[in-house]
């Protein structure tokens, strides 16, 4: 009934988990007895849960990273304990329970903390700055936040209930294989990732969408603002890289779940392919992270400095460079494995030419700052400390770059003090230099200075005190993640480094007293022009907080920085343009589905890890039934009248002081005017529609490229069983390939005669389309059962575990292309061609149409050059 | 229609998978029976190139399917998904073309690496 979930799942024997878990437990009581006590509830629902504003998301993604921050800095000062005081002693922290703190701690600051700050960001700032009321798939956006709140949900009840892996932040097999590791905490770490991976794979196609597709009219690409072409480079990773981390973390679940042989010692499993797949994913990763906080370092400092970015181009095109790169350097995170000295020297290579678009950013921002009026607020306190921190971090990277000095520092404390130094000095400043800039922005209020300023001296100093003695310790000899050690010429550098600690938990707490005392303070530090830092971009264009559908009227862009160019001009007037004409706005409407979605997502997570079958099925079909219960609902927006967005948007005429003195006369200013650059604003629905699924399926395709590479490698490790010439059948592969063929041509057939609106033919042709992919799927289970039968099952070999996971991918796909097939004819049958049931035909022809161009890959790539004599 | 014949501003600009140019009928079933009977074509080469003609160097086999699949992605591509080269897909045709980058690296990238891993070093079960 309930699986392997038993009593002593729960480890009461052990005082920390019990007592962490105990506060935390008492902590969330409290804050849901104030709210009911409070009756906030229904606000909550209405304003917080079930919306899919932009703003509110963002917001919410952000608050979740700040309280995940203070989660991951306890595990971070529980390991700098341990090992000050661990010097010929065993310390305070048993070994298993330490493997559990480093492997925790870096799995919620990667994941739950640098990226979801750095989304929390892009969601609040991009439809802003590109001049729009909402990203392109606004229910999806909630989706996928609320998937990620799932993933933390499941993360933090492995805290009580069972225990977290214990093979550091990447699970590396064959320890975290089932032999080796047979507890849950794999488990726990596995599906956290898969649920939060889908929603950042989500997020990330939402945001490539949004900012191709939905701009302001005139905002042409190379008049976004820097920090909308890094959150574009950023979300173009996304689709690219995470399919890769769920296909590498679904082949050790098959290794675990249902005994393959990818990556087990066993049977011709090749663990190296899990360290070759995951880096594929991890280092993209990295450039994930750290883009967004360049984009919010641009920002700041043109805003802070006065000027217009230097060497605006130039930083586009380092983006972009760092984009493609990011997919050329892997290997860096092994050299050690022995791939050998060309291999080794490519990449060596490579990495060294990755940080060169990183320096030019860095010249750029230098040269912004030169002959500026620097203003040094702490948002550019941040962004000053970044630049130097971040430069140190770097240069020890391209020192890690060179193989023999990699295999010298490979798996040090100075290979942790590297990436601390850029993910803290880079990614975690840019969050906090984000977070006091656009902080006015978002709640109409500015954050107190004096523990603004003091968080931000204990941060920096704190964190050269903890890490720069990592570095020396590395170069010592001390290997990362020791729960003892007896080299007493290390202890005094583990001492200061727990010293620094303590600095940054002080900035922590400043950080936590500045967040109450501007709350108290907040009618003082109000906000009221919507514009406190004299900024150049959209987002200042609007009122603090921003209305809802951020923008009265569209603007019109006419040249970069587009929103100094219009203060200028009212400056230079003394008044502000005239009143322009107000529409009816439409605004999508608030869906519980994200919620919904992530309760059964955290529902089937727990039960998987449980093994607790029937749960997972719950969970699956109610996932399944509230996104066709969404798919079916009849109203998807709701209209502010005009007369409304007018009475808003005078609040916003109201607070502008185009006679605002700024120093001297007004000087004469050249209105520059490029006209609209040829883009005419955000495009139509279906277009949108088809571009984002688009984006979806090409990251399916990176998806069955992960899969395809483990094929490939691993088609030769037979271990002795059979092989694919004696496996393979030319009959039934004739068969399955000219229904898929077939049904390619029926779905077109239907497609046309929904364009011409014949619901009979339609319907006629998707009928014929699911028949074929029905007698495509028995052909398959047929075939798969017959090798089962014979013994020759996925267990028997690495190369049969490939090959049934990356056709029996395939297989799934076809199934809910099927099911996908099913309702959405029930739907046009019941509502007639509306236009969000043919917005989904479309989505459906592309899936089905990209299904048979992935089996033209398999069948003659997997199956014919099996057969082939 | 409506959705479809946009407004002026977006001539420039396909939905994916639609057809750039709204066809009649007819047109539309023409393009789909060519790329079937193109696509039918390319499947009996690949089946033909996997039977052991002799008129194809053996170890050749290998680039020739390899082809003949890759040329068989184009026409779905071109016929069914409707993914041209033409101005108002230009969008579409970039994002596909960074999606064969990376499918290519990772697949390229992940036999290289582990060919030169499984030559340098003992196998894994050897251990």
């Amino acid at each position: 009934m309930l699986g392997k979930l038993s009593w002593s799942a729960i480890p009461f024997d052990q005082p920390i988990p019990m007592t962490a878990s105990l506060l935390v437990a008492l902590a969330v009581l409290a804050t849901l007895t104030w709210i009911t006590l409070k009756g906030h509830w229904s606000y909550l629902w209405d304003e917080w849960i079930t919306s899919v504003d932009h703003k509110r998301v963002g917001v919410m993604y952000c608050g979740l990273a700040l309280v995940m921050l203070i989660r991951g800095f306890i595990d971070a000062l529980m390991m700098r304990a341990q090992q000050a005081l661990a010097f010929d002693a065993p310390g305070y922290l048993a070994a298993e329970h330490f493997n559990q703190i480093f492997s925790a701690h870096g799995t919620i600051m990667i994941f739950f903390v640098a990226m979801t700050f750095m989304i929390g960001l892009m969601n609040f700032v991009v439809p802003l700055q590109l001049g729009t009321r909402d990203v392109a798939f606004p229910t999806l956006n909630s989706v996928s936040l609320w998937l990620n709140a799932a993933a933390i949900l499941l993360v933090n009840m492995s805290l009580v209930v069972g225990e977290f892996g214990k093979a550091g932040w990447l699970s590396f097999p064959p320890l975290s294989e089932l032999k080796y590791s047979p507890g849950v905490g794999i488990d726990y770490y596995l599906w956290a990732l898969q649920i939060s991976g889908i929603g950042t794979l989500l997020t990330g196609i939402n945001f490539v969408t949004t900012i191709l597709k939905m701009r302001a009219p005139g905002m042409t690409l190379t008049r976004m603002p820097i920090f909308c072409w890094t959150s574009l480079a950023s979300s173009l990773l996304m689709v690219a890289a995470f399919p890769i981390l769920t296909a590498t973390f679904a082949m050790l679940l098959l290794d675990r779940y249902l005994g393959f042989h990818f990556f087990t010692d066993s049977a011709g499993g090749n663990s190296m392919m899990y360290m070759n797949l995951i880096w594929a994913w991890g280092h993209p990763e990295v450039y994930i992270l750290i883009l967004p906080a360049f984009g919010v370092f641009s920002e700041v400092i043109s805003t802070f400095s006065g000027k217009p970015l230097f060497g605006y181009r130039s930083m586009i095109i380092a983006t972009m460079a760092i984009c493609i790169l990011a997919f050329m350097v892997w290997l860096h995170h092994f050299f050690t494995m022995g791939a050998g000295a060309d291999v080794n020297g490519f990449f060596g290579i490579m990495s060294m030419i990755i940080a060169v678009p990183t320096g030019v950013k860095i010249f750029n921002w230098l040269f912004t700052m030169w002959g500026g009026r620097i203003r040094f607020e702490p948002p550019m306190l941040w962004a000053l400390s970044f630049i130097v921190t971040f430069a140190i971090g770097g240069m020890t990277g391209v020192l890690l770059a060179v193989p023999p000095a990699d295999f010298v520092l490979h798996n040090s404390l100075f290979l942790v003090a590297h990436f601390h130094n850029v993910i803290i000095g880079g990614v975690l400043f840019g969050a906090f230099a984000g977070y006091s800039y656009w902080f006015p922005k978002a709640f109409g209020f500015r954050l107190d200075l004096r523990t603004g300023l003091a968080a931000f001296w204990c941060w920096t100093t704190g964190f050269y005190i903890a890490f720069l003695p990592l570095y020396i310790l590395g170069l010592q000899g001390m290997t990362r993640r020791m729960q003892h050690y007896d080299v007493a010429q290390w202890r005094p550098w583990l001492l200061v480094a727990a010293a620094g600690a303590l600095i940054i938990l002080v900035g922590i707490g400043f950080q936590i007293a500045q967040l109450v005392v501007s709350i108290r303070n907040r009618k003082a530090l109000r906000d009221v022009s919507g514009d406190p830092w004299d900024g150049r971009t959209l987002e200042w264009s609007t009122l603090s907080p921003p209305p809802k559908f951020n923008f009265a009227v569209l603007p019109t862009i006419i040249a970069a920085e587009a929103y100094w160019g219009i203060k200028q001009s009212a400056i230079e007037q003394r008044r502000l343009p005239d009143p322009p004409k107000y529409t009816a706005v439409e605004m999508p409407r608030n869906s519980p589905t994200g919620f919904v979605v992530a309760f059964f997502a955290v529902l089937s997570g727990f039960a998987l890890i449980w093994h607790i079958w029937w749960m997972v099925i719950a969970g699956l079909v109610g996932a399944f039934g509230s996104f066709v219960s969404f798919a079916w609902r009849d109203r998807s927006e709701r209209i502010l009248p005009a007369c409304e967005v007018a009475r808003l948007d005078s609040d916003r005429r109201a607070a502008r002081r185009p006679d605002r003195a700024r120093e001297g006369a007004p000087k004469a200013l050249d209105a520059k005017d490029d006209g609209d650059g040829g883009y005419k604003g955000p495009a139509s629905k279906r277009i949108v529609t088809g571009y984002g699924f688009w984006i979806f399926l090409l990251s399916d395709f990176i998806l069955f490229a992960g899969f395809y590479a483990a094929y490939a490698v691993l088609a030769h490790s037979t271990a002795g069983g059979p092989t694919p010439a004696t496996l393979f059948h030319r009959n039934s592969l004739a068969l399955e390939t000219s229904f898929l063929l077939l049904s390619s041509f029926s779905c077109g057939m239907a497609s046309l005669a929904s364009n011409a609106r014949q619901m009979r033919l339609t319907q006629l042709g998707y009928a014929i389309t699911g028949l074929l992919g029905l007698g495509f799927l028995i052909v398959e289970v047929s075939e798969f059962t017959a090798m089962l039968q014979s013994g020759s099952g996925p267990g028997r070999s690495a190369f049969l575990s490939a090959f049934f996971a990356l056709v029996g991918l395939h297989g799934v796909h076809v199934a809910i292309g099927l099911l996908w097939l099913t309702t959405m004819m029930a739907q046009l049958w019941a509502k007639g061609f509306r236009a969000d049931i043919l917005r989904r035909g479309l989505c459906f022809a592309l899936f089905w149409h990209a299904l048979d161009i992935i089996w033209v890959g398999i069948f003659t790539n997997v199956y014919l050059l099996g057969i082939s004599p | 229609m409506s959705e479809r014949n946009e407004p002026a501003e977006h001539e420039k600009d396909a939905a994916s998978g639609d057809e750039d140019v709204e066809p009649g009928i007819a047109a539309g079933v023409r393009g789909y029976l060519i790329g079937l009977m193109l696509a039918a074509g390319l499947t009996v080469a690949s089946f033909w190139v996997a039977s052991g003609t002799s008129l194809i160097y053996p170890p050749g086999v290998v680039m020739a399917l390899a082809a003949l699949a890759i040329g068989q992605m184009g026409v779905h591509l071109a016929f069914f998904l409707h993914i041209t080269t033409g101005p108002d897909n230009a969008n579409n045709a970039l994002a596909l073309a960074f999606g064969v980058l990376i499918v290519g690296i990772v697949i390229a990238g992940s036999l290289w690496i582990m060919h030169h891993l499984n030559m340098n070093m003992m196998p894994a079960s050897d251990l």
